[in-house]
């Protein structure tokens, strides 16, 4: 009879942990605006992800901005984060997380013939120049965050700095038209989908851009931390390829329609509003997700010399790119 | 017999100097205690700190923090930040302690303001304030007169409901010797109720003296600018824990303060009363 529970307990927890092994990996990421961050509208068109739920299952997380996932990221409850180029040197920098990876592009800001973030005051206010914004409120979704980086940066070429010369409120991307038609605030920054609202464009201008503060940038990349690459790269590869086919799909000319109805789903507002999607009024976006590490490179020490973070770091160094390239192989 | 009473007197004054030295000793200990307590929590911060098993974002080493403070302290930041959160909250607990004061004194004196005031206060006083913090940002805007207006708002309940309770428990035959001795409705006020209610209405200013400072905190840290609370929530979106934790110790200090502070107030303004006696 004993011999028979051992037998029975042995045969149980043998199945338990082929059944343990058998779990898909859990990846979690994380996005800020819709529509503009891929993770927002990944799970719309999983029937793409032909790996999905087999070797990796997928969560879509929504944050406020991009720092409050170095949070995250350093207690393990974000497996790819899409860092900005600023928030990528705090994590890796700052919080001293020395294993951040990047490994792919999300999209790129101010690459010539595409859309570039534009930071905007009121059309009939007294804002002319960026001198004028002394004394005043300017909104930012996140302080860290890449267009709060990229503002502090313009502002700070004009002599003013942050608290002694302006106030800085963070508001959620949504609720900045309001703040600003309320004159709440005196400067927004403006992103996509929220910066081509037909109301805004009535009521404020474009002050400056985030090429003008900072030049090209490779304003947010997908990034994993090494020990997770290292432990799960063949799960990782599958996400990745399937991200990609996802990707391409929305990419291509001859979906545009059925991902501005998606569009429409995800932001509540008309698929009219949204001719400009995936098109040259978009960010660019690169067709095989690879990151400009030059341009991140430019950025990053530039936020260093900004003196927002310690000190600056080899963007190739801390980069992975080896994950996307076998996924792009793959879809050859 | 004068022997008699010498010998018991020596006794009554040894056991004098017994209980007096007992009573120090008592004191020294639970003061003693209370630092005690408070170094075995930052070595054993320290010491966990440094043991590898946490990052230093996680939890920076007490001692790294002290030094960002005395940094902060060099280069003038902490002082415009603490001089900031101290006036924004201390500007909105006396606004809140003269209004919450005159609001209960009122209610208690008139039918028609009690009858007014009485549901508002009822439903006001176990709502969480700081849910208004957005509709006082739209109103009032993100400066200094939005942060004090949220500090009134959550500071002045505790005050009025204080007042009122502190009033309503004065001796009755007090309240009626006074007037049989012709004084008038306002000198029984001043000069019975008031004086004879300070116990409870000290009682609600103690409350609403910590609330005053976390809720000025607080809207720092939404409303941002300069503050104690704005500077840590730069801190943590720049990853930078030991600013983090440098104003949590900041807060830690400035709170027990304040909180000495008004328990050296309340000793002065109470030295009449029985409970200062028994203190002392």
């Amino acid at each position: 009879m004993r011999g028979k529970i051992g037998l029975a307990s042995i045969a149980l927890f043998l199945l338990s942990v082929s059944l343990a092994q058998a779990d898909p990996l859990q990846i979690r990421g994380a996005w800020v605006a819709p529509v503009a961050n891929w993770f927002s509208m990944w799970l719309q068109k999983k029937d793409l992800a032909h790996h999905f739920g087999q070797s990796y299952t997928f969560e879509a997380t929504h944050y406020a901005g991009t720092p409050p996932m170095i949070t995250a990221i350093a207690n393990n409850e974000l497996e790819i984060g899409d860092l900005a180029y600023s928030t990528l040197p705090i994590a890796i920098a700052n919080a001293g997380m020395e294993d951040v990876r990047v490994i792919a592009d999300e999209f790129q800001d101010g690459v010539p013939g595409y859309r570039d973030d534009e930071y905007e005051v009121l059309a009939a206010g007294p804002i002319k120049r960026v001198e004028d914004l002394k004394g005043k409120i300017v909104a930012t979704n996140a302080i860290g965050s890449g267009v709060d980086v990229a503002m502090r940066a313009m502002l700070r070429k004009h002599g003013l700095e942050a608290n002694r010369d302006y106030t800085i409120v963070e508001a959620p991307f949504p609720a900045m038209k309001a703040m600003l038609a309320e004159k709440k605030v005196d400067l927004i920054p403006t992103v996509l989908p929220f910066a081509l609202d037909p109301e805004l464009k009535k009521i404020a201008r474009p002050l400056f851009t985030v090429h003008d503060a900072i030049g090209v940038s490779q304003f947010i990349v997908w990034t994993a931390r090494k020990p997770f690459i290292d432990a799960h790269r063949a799960a990782l590869v599958d996400f990745l390829e399937d991200s990609m086919r996802i990707e391409r799909w929305y990419l291509d000319p001859k979906n545009h329609d059925a991902a501005a109805q998606i569009a429409s789903q995800l932001t509540k507002q008309p698929p009219e509003r949204f001719g400009w999607l995936f098109t040259k009024t978009d960010y660019y976006r690169d067709p095989k997700m690879v990151p400009n590490l030059d341009a991140l490179q430019k950025n990053v020490d530039m936020t260093k010399e900004l003196g927002f973070v310690k000190a600056s770091f080899d963007v190739k160094a801390h980069s992975d790119l080896s994950l996307i390239e076998e996924a792009a192989k793959r879809l050859q | 017999m004068a022997g008699i009473e010498d010998t018991a007197s020596l006794a009554t004054a040894e056991a004098d100097v017994t209980h007096d030295a007992a009573r120090r000793l008592d004191a020294v200990f639970r003061g003693g205690a209370g630092v005690f307590s408070v170094l075995l929590v930052l070595i054993a911060w320290e010491l966990f700190a440094r043991s590898g098993k946490v990052t230093a974002f996680m939890l920076p080493p007490f001692s790294a923090v002290v030094e960002r403070i005395y940094v902060d302290a060099v280069s003038g930041d902490l002082w415009i930040n603490l001089g900031l959160t101290v006036a924004r909250a201390m500007t909105g607990f006396v606004i809140a302690a003269v209004l919450g004061i005159a609001l209960g004194a009122s209610m208690s004196r008139s039918r028609l303001i009690r009858w007014f005031f009485d549901p508002i206060i009822s439903v006001g006083f176990p709502m969480p304030k700081i849910a208004f913090l957005p509709i006082i940002i739209l109103w009032l805007g993100v400066y200094d007169v939005s942060k004090i207006s949220i500090v009134v708002f959550d500071a002045i309940f505790p005050v009025v409901t204080a007042t009122l309770a502190g009033i309503a428990a004065v001796d009755r035959e007090l309240i009626w010797s006074a007037r049989n001795m012709g004084a008038s409705e306002r000198e029984v006020m001043w000069q019975i109720k008031l004086p004879a209610a300070l116990p409870q209405i000290l009682t609600g200013l103690q409350v609403a003296l910590p609330i005053s400072l976390i809720v000025a905190i607080i809207g720092e840290m939404v409303m941002g600018g300069y503050g104690l609370g704005g500077a840590m929530m730069s801190a943590s979106r720049f990853a930078d824990s030991r600013g983090v934790f440098a104003g949590i110790v900041e807060i830690a200090v400035v709170g027990y303060a304040l909180i000495k502070t008004m328990a050296v107030v309340r000793r002065r303004l109470l030295v009449w009363h029985q409970e200062t006696a028994e203190h002392s």
